[in-house]
């Protein structure tokens, strides 16, 4: 498997609120993520799994180190350059869907590929064929208001692929579902992403969700440390 | 602009949604859409009523230029009057009034559209009061009055039996209840002489060029000075207050793109992460706002524009002896819409608008919250 995205020796800490020195929140850390594959981390709260995430999605700069997106440095990227990344190559689910809640389930979907330039007719088109394949062929007019978590987080994940990116970006996809839902969409993240050989990078505090990833890994003590597959 | 930002603009602004969006998305607007309204209103006001002022001191004070001894050289429309004063007796009051002898050339269609005369002056004992007069005086057109003129040269009085010929009224207080026109025969005063140079074209050169000829001439602008003056400090005034309320509306509309921003910070989070970039959220939102405010302003500025032709009706109803107060003011007049100054109060609303928007969105942080 080819490398797709590195982090490189990365170091984030931040200023304390009364300047008396730095909160360091995470050490040295190498990490690589190979095209397809799913890789979870896992950790307590504030063990800064979500700055880990941000960082490898070029959300936030890291206080030292590199992050590499197919082996090219990112750190000089300008913020225009950034965001044609993230439109073509990212995707992103939240344990809180973060739908446009003024539009449709169908526009939700198709407007990542409107950003990138696609006529509309053509995205919708697209958006319905995602919907209809994660079982929302019935919903495509509802307003994120209008629907369940578990269909809201469907529709998110439909968002997410849309565009063909290589990685997705899940933190806590199921963390607001109740079981039987978190298990429908930890079900289908995997199988999209495995379908169409898409990397996922995701958080969780589920160990379940996280072993049935190609890897696992804990962030503990400001370190990451890969976990065996049981 | 993407098909994708104008796409979500469209939507903010109201497509496809529900009316109780609308409201809450332009609520926040009132302000803008209560202050342009009245703005515009009193702007086109002020300006309608100056410029109908000045026109009617000009048309029936002492014509563009007023010259004391006659011209042989202008090629201008020249009209010979006398100026004297006298005291009417109506049925139960009297009334002083000023009295302009005229020949009946002098009724040129410009005056007539000023005085909205009703009959004509008539050669003999025949005199043209102003609606406002004759209420005063209990008397109406064709009824006789007795003027006792007021001959400043022999310095005596001479009572004269005189017909009511014809009705005028300005909307102007100021001269319906004074003026009033008798044939120039019946005044035994020096003549004068009222050039009338077409509207707008300027007195100042005529006015050297009668000089130069050594006549004593006057320009109405000196001769009404303190009225002019008194109307032009009311229209600048009303520019800089309408310019500073401008500015300060322009503010308000700070309030809405923080309002905007506050209540939509997480889709603008989702935008960027799914590739938008600041520049273009922070062109979407100031599209979105300055949308909202200037349609706001434009409703608003509409609907003063609408009031202010209907201001002029209720006005033009209202009689100066019911209200005194409005003697001082012109109540009839047509609109005339001040383009500069509706100009200038938009492009403060704009410019405002546009930086206090600038400044709000730089605190927009990217999605990391997010997460």
């Amino acid at each position: 498997m080819s490398n797709l995205l590195q982090l490189d020796k990365i170091e984030k800490a931040f200023s304390c609120p009364n300047k008396t020195g730095h909160l360091v929140i995470l050490d040295n850390i190498d990490f690589v993520l190979n095209k397809g594959e799913a890789v979870a981390i896992q950790g307590k709260s504030g063990s800064g799994k979500s700055t880990f995430l941000s960082i490898a999605a070029l959300l936030e700069p890291p206080t030292v180190g590199r992050v590499l997106y197919h082996g090219e440095p990112c750190e000089k990227l300008s913020d225009k350059a950034l965001a044609k990344l993230r439109s073509n190559s990212m995707g992103f689910v939240f344990q809180n869907s973060y739908l446009l809640e003024d539009f449709s389930a169908l526009e939700n979907v198709a407007f990542p590929l409107l950003i990138k330039g696609e006529k509309k007719a053509v995205a919708m088109a697209k958006a319905k064929e995602l919907l209809a394949e994660v079982g929302l062929d019935e919903r495509f007019e509802h307003r994120p208001s209008e629907l369940s978590g578990g269909e809201r987080q469907r529709v998110a994940i439909s968002r997410a692929m849309i565009a063909r990116p290589e990685i997705i970006f899940a933190d806590e996809p199921t963390g607001a579902l109740d079981e039987e839902s978190a298990s429908l969409i930890e079900d289908l993240l995997l199988s999209v992403t495995k379908t169409h050989g898409q990397a996922l990078l995701l958080v969780t505090h589920n160990p379940l969700f996280a072993a049935r990833c190609d890897k696992t890994y804990r962030l503990e003590n400001k370190k990451l440390r890969e976990m065996e597959v049981l | 602009m993407t098909s994708a930002m104008k796409f979500y603009i469209k939507r903010k602004l109201g497509e496809k949604q529900k009316a109780s969006y609308i409201l809450s998305a332009y609520l926040p607007t009132l302000l803008i859409f209560i202050v342009l309204l009245l703005l515009v209103f009193i702007t086109v006001i002020v300006y309608s009523m100056g410029l109908q002022t000045t026109e009617i001191v000009e048309v029936l004070g002492s014509g563009s230029i007023l010259s004391y001894q006659k011209s042989t050289t202008t090629e201008a429309e020249v009209f010979e009057v006398k100026e004297g004063q006298g005291l009417g007796y109506g049925t139960e009051e009297t009334l002083l009034l000023n009295l302009k002898g005229v020949d009946e050339e002098f009724f040129t269609p410009r005056k007539l559209k000023v005085l909205s005369l009703e009959g004509a002056l008539k050669e003999g004992r025949s005199i043209i009061l102003s609606k406002l007069q004759a209420d005063k005086l209990n008397l109406k057109l064709g009824d006789k009055i007795v003027v006792a003129l007021y001959e400043s040269n022999k310095a005596r009085v001479r009572p004269v039996y005189c017909e009511i010929t014809g009705l005028y009224s300005t909307g102007y207080g100021e001269f319906d209840l004074n003026l009033a026109y008798v044939p120039r025969s019946l005044l035994t005063e020096e003549s004068q002489y009222e050039i009338l140079l077409p509207y707008g074209v300027d007195n100042t050169s005529l006015y050297k060029e009668l000089s130069l000829e050594g006549l004593l001439v006057e320009r109405y602008q000196v001769l009404y000075k303190g009225l002019l003056d008194n109307i032009l400090l009311s229209v600048r005034l009303i520019n800089l207050i309408v310019v500073i309320i401008a500015f300060a509306a322009g503010f308000f509309a700070l309030n809405i793109a923080t309002e905007y921003i506050s209540r939509d910070k997480k889709a603008i989070k989702s935008l960027y992460l799914m590739g938008f970039s600041n520049r273009e959220v922070t062109v979407v939102y100031q599209n979105l706002s300055l949308s909202v405010t200037m349609i706001s302003a434009f409703l608003g500025g509409l609907i003063g524009l609408l009031l202010s032709f209907l201001a002029v009706n209720v006005l033009g109803s209202l009689n100066p002896l019911t209200f005194p107060v409005l003697t001082n003011y012109v109540t009839n007049f047509s609109i005339r819409i001040p383009y500069l100054s509706l100009a200038l109060i938009y492009l403060a609303l704009l410019l405002v608008s546009y930086f206090s928007l600038y400044f709000s969105l730089r605190g927009v942080g990217r999605g990391r919250s997010l997460l």
